[in-house]
């Protein structure tokens, strides 16, 4: 019985606060990982791929773990050879030329800083909150349910000169 | 009841194809990130499979792993709106949305954006398709006209069948299957990475079963009893170059004998096709930039036909297509193209000279989208044919009596353009409408054209004096003009979550504006196909589907046709279409097994054939509503075997008068590795 309130309580949280069901699922990471393919002017090989968080949210930190531990258990397909390492988004601006990076969930307040770093350093930003592709601030948005979507912004991305194959571009919804 | 035979039956004819899309779409990444598959034959523009703002299936490669097909028709036959029927018992003969007839086929079939249409027949010999079921990511099936982005002739749809990447996929398999009417296929395909980003496959295969099932086994009957044999020997390759363009070579041979039919005349041929194909696509500032050429022989080294003596032919196609995709903003996509094609065709002594056609086209596709539900489309295509013959007689005075022409006759030019305008709204998640409207252009075929100008004495000597011999007369016309088709269609997708299946629901509206053809098969009492202009038909009809795929569980599904032709002048169309056709499946997959059923039922429809002799006659003839049944069973007794046993056809049927299809059992082997 107490079993049953409290996984009822959690689903009823759920339901009610979003952060925490808003949270990066594998499908979403899996996506993500395959735009990668069609950006035509990334590096090939070995390339860091931050996994950006907020250490001050639980949430954040959960949803950034998870998305790492998906990667070194060989759940998310790495043919592009993408070296995954959290970034602490309150630290972001001391860490050097990363040029692609997920955003974990719980960042909306840092949007305006990952912006400025991914201009700066040609980054391909890739979120499941979909928000922050159009508000302009995230290049890349992917959202795995009901449906697999893919959203672009052509702001951003055009601000951290990021291009895409003409076939992707025409696949996607870009805003 | 006034009686015409298209003057493409029962002549060789060349007919040919329109633009031809390249595989320039990496499917496989795009199908990994959408979760459906993708094409881009729909409209020159990659989109998704449920994005797609024409009427479209797809027949996947997990759809084909459940079939027990041997082959593409019958694989397709399960689609609806389309019509099967059986020449003989290797060869298959399709039609989508009417007009069931040999030799004269009004959909474009192509292999990996190559045409394997064959021109020297009007006809697409599918047992002459270089290409494995095992090799096959997905056959799509555009419906309506598509001249707009495949030029003449594709006015009734487009089969594209698209095989696996040899540089991304990874198909190795063996296939042995054996069955009665002493079938022996064998089949092995490789495919080998050749370093990073390149890759080659290679296939070959050997087919073999007996001949059968002639209705009307008169002697003169019998000696055009043929085995289907085929040998075929293809090789893919493709290489991902350091800019990350895309290079690609394909080339094939394939050697089939089989026996044919068309109007209850009789022919058996041996049929060689080689063909090479290169292929590129490049990121540029301007766009995706995609090239083209292949070039396509298609020898005939005998046809023996009741009406002819034996002849040979050849048949040659060059084609180059270059094309531009590109997008402005976030909602315009475009794309840009130019193709050449030049055809030849001797037809050995059915006419005087070797007949040729070069053709130069433009073509342009705008999508605009108005915004993530709605979207339109339009593209348009013109096209300049010039016609023209060599070899043949140059002067009245040196022609020979079945020619009628001269060179200086089929110096001239057609021109046509083309159009398709669909708009897709995606009312919701579940639901999505299409609306499509086209102008497609049938060409003349090069027969049609006046590549066979034949006088044929039935009885060589008169047979009295003063009494002129019996002939059959084979007239072409370089005269013709293309035919217009316009098409309506209204299609509604929508998915029922409450039973995981999808329903769509099309409507169509076809007018054809004019056949090519003999007003009467009789001239003077004599057999006759003379070329010329007709008037055309309408065609209307309803598709309706339902389908609930899973890899494991129950599987089933369903769909209905209806299909109603009126011809303005009595060409016999409409005795050959069904009305009604229904095609079902049920399956259920339990660890590794497989069990799945598929079943169809075509009702009544009338043949129309020709008796030779001294006096020709014409004939109408019922042919019975049919069902058929093909069970089958499977089992994955490891990771890498497969053993599967398929009946086909489990009680005889006719689809023609001429030809009786029996009961087909076999049992495959299929490895893995």
């Amino acid at each position: 019985m107490l079993r049953a309130l409290a996984f009822g309580t959690l689903l009823v949280g759920c339901l009610t606060v979003s952060a925490p069901c808003d949270a990066t699922s594998l499908k979403d990471v899996k996506v993500g990982v395959r735009v990668f393919d069609f950006v035509t002017n990334l590096p090939r090989g070995k390339t860091n791929l931050g996994i950006i968080y907020d250490p001050q949210r639980r949430d954040s930190a959960d949803d950034a773990q998870s998305i790492l531990n998906w990667f070194a258990s060989g759940a998310v397909d790495n043919r592009m050879g993408l070296v995954p390492e959290l970034v602490d988004v309150r630290r972001l601006s001391e860490v050097p030329g990363l040029r692609a990076a997920i955003l974990a969930d719980g960042n909306e307040p840092y949007f305006d800083v990952i912006f400025d770093y991914a201009r700066k350093n040609g980054t391909l930003t890739i979120s499941s909150d979909l928000a922050c592709v159009r508000d302009g601030k995230c290049s890349v948005g992917v959202s795995s349910q009901p449906r697999v979507e893919v959203i672009v912004s052509q702001k951003a991305s055009v601000s951290c000169g990021i291009q895409y194959s003409e076939a992707f571009r025409m696949m996607v919804t870009e805003y | 009841m006034k009686l015409v035979l298209p003057s493409s039956a029962l002549l060789l004819s060349v007919l040919f194809g329109g633009a031809a899309l390249a595989q320039q779409l990496d499917y496989g990444r795009y199908e990994e990130i959408f979760g459906e598959p993708v094409t881009i034959s729909a409209t020159g523009r990659p989109e998704r499979l449920s994005n797609t703002p024409v009427i479209m299936d797809v027949i996947t490669a997990e759809d084909i792993g459940r079939s027990g097909a041997r082959d593409v028709p019958t694989l397709l036959r399960r689609l609806p709106g389309i019509d099967l029927f059986h020449a003989s018992q290797g060869t298959e003969e399709l039609s989508m949305g009417g007009y069931v007839q040999p030799f004269g086929s009004r959909y474009m079939v192509l292999l990996n954006g190559r045409q394997v249409y064959f021109d020297g027949f009007g006809e697409t010999f599918w047992a002459s398709l270089p290409v494995e079921l095992e090799e096959i990511r997905q056959i799509e099936v555009v419906r309506g006209p598509q001249s707009a982005l495949y030029g003449f002739n594709a006015v009734d749809g487009v089969i594209n069948i698209v095989t696996f990447d040899p540089v991304d996929d990874k198909v190795n398999a063996a296939r042995l299957r054996l069955g009665n009417h002493a079938r022996r296929d064998v089949a092995a395909t490789t495919t080998q990475s050749l370093g990073d980003g390149a890759g080659v496959r290679l296939t070959v295969a050997d087919d073999h079963a007996h001949d059968g099932g002639m209705v009307v086994q008169t002697p003169a009957n019998l000696q055009y009893l043929k085995d289907p044999d085929r040998r075929s020997l293809a090789g893919d390759f493709g290489v991902t170059l350091g800019d990350g363009s895309r290079l690609g070579l394909e080339a094939s041979h394939t050697d089939i004998g089989q026996r044919g039919i068309a109007y209850n005349v009789f022919y058996d041929a041996r049929i060689k096709t080689d063909s090479v194909k290169g292929s590129y696509t490049a990121e540029t500032p301007i766009g995706q930039l995609n090239g083209t050429a292949y070039y396509t022989l298609v020898n005939m080294p005998w046809v023996n036909a009741q009406p002819f003596t034996p002849t040979n032919v050849n048949d040659h196609t060059i084609v180059a297509q270059v094309s531009d995709l590109f997008k402005i903003g976030g909602a315009d996509s475009f794309r840009l193209g130019v193709e050449a094609r030049h055809l030849l065709i001797a037809a050995g002594n059915l006419n005087d000279g070797a007949e040729s056609g070069d053709l130069a086209a433009g073509s342009t596709m705008w999508q605009h989208d108005f915004s993530p539900q709605l979207s339109m489309v339009n593209a348009l295509r013109y096209d300049y044919f010039k016609l023209g013959r060599t070899g043949g007689k140059v002067s009245l005075a040196d022609r020979t009596n079945p020619d009628i022409y001269t060179n200086a006759d089929f110096d001239r030019s057609l021109t046509g353009y083309s159009v398709n305008s669909a708009l897709v709204d995606k009312l919701g998640d579940d639901d999505s409408l299409r609306l499509t409207l086209a102008r497609g252009l049938k060409l003349p075929s090069l027969t049609n054209l006046g590549s066979v100008q034949r006088y044929v004495p039935v009885i060589p000597a008169p047979m009295r004096p003063g009494v002129p011999s019996p002939v059959f007369y084979f007239y072409g016309n370089p005269d013709l003009l293309p035919s217009a088709v316009y098409d309506y269609e209204l299609g509604w997708d929508h998915d029922v979550r409450a039973i995981e299946a999808t329903t769509r629901v099309n409507v169509f509206h076809e007018m054809t504006m004019s056949h090519i053809g003999t007003p009467y098969a009789l001239i003077n009492g004599q057999f006759a196909q003379v070329s010329m202009m007709s008037t055309g038909s309408v065609a209307d009809g309803l598709r309706l589907q339902l389908e609930h795929k899973a890899k494991e569980g129950w599987s089933w599904g369903g769909n209905y046709t209806y299909e109603r032709l009126h011809e303005h002048y009595d060409w016999g169309f409409h005795h050959n279409e069904p009305l009604h056709k229904i095609n079902a499946n049920l399956g259920y997959a339990l660890g590794p097994w497989e069990f799945d059923v598929y079943g169809a039922y075509t009702s009544a429809t009338k043949n129309f054939g020709a008796v030779l002799g001294p006096i020709p006659a014409i004939f109408v003839e019922s042919v019975k509503g049919y069902g058929t049944l093909a069970p089958r069973i499977a089992w994955h007794a490891t990771d890498n075997l497969t053993l599967e046993l398929v009946g086909e056809n489990l009680w005889t049927y006719q689809d023609t008068i001429a030809q009786r299809t029996g009961p087909g059992f076999y049992a495959s082997v299929k490895v893995t590795y």
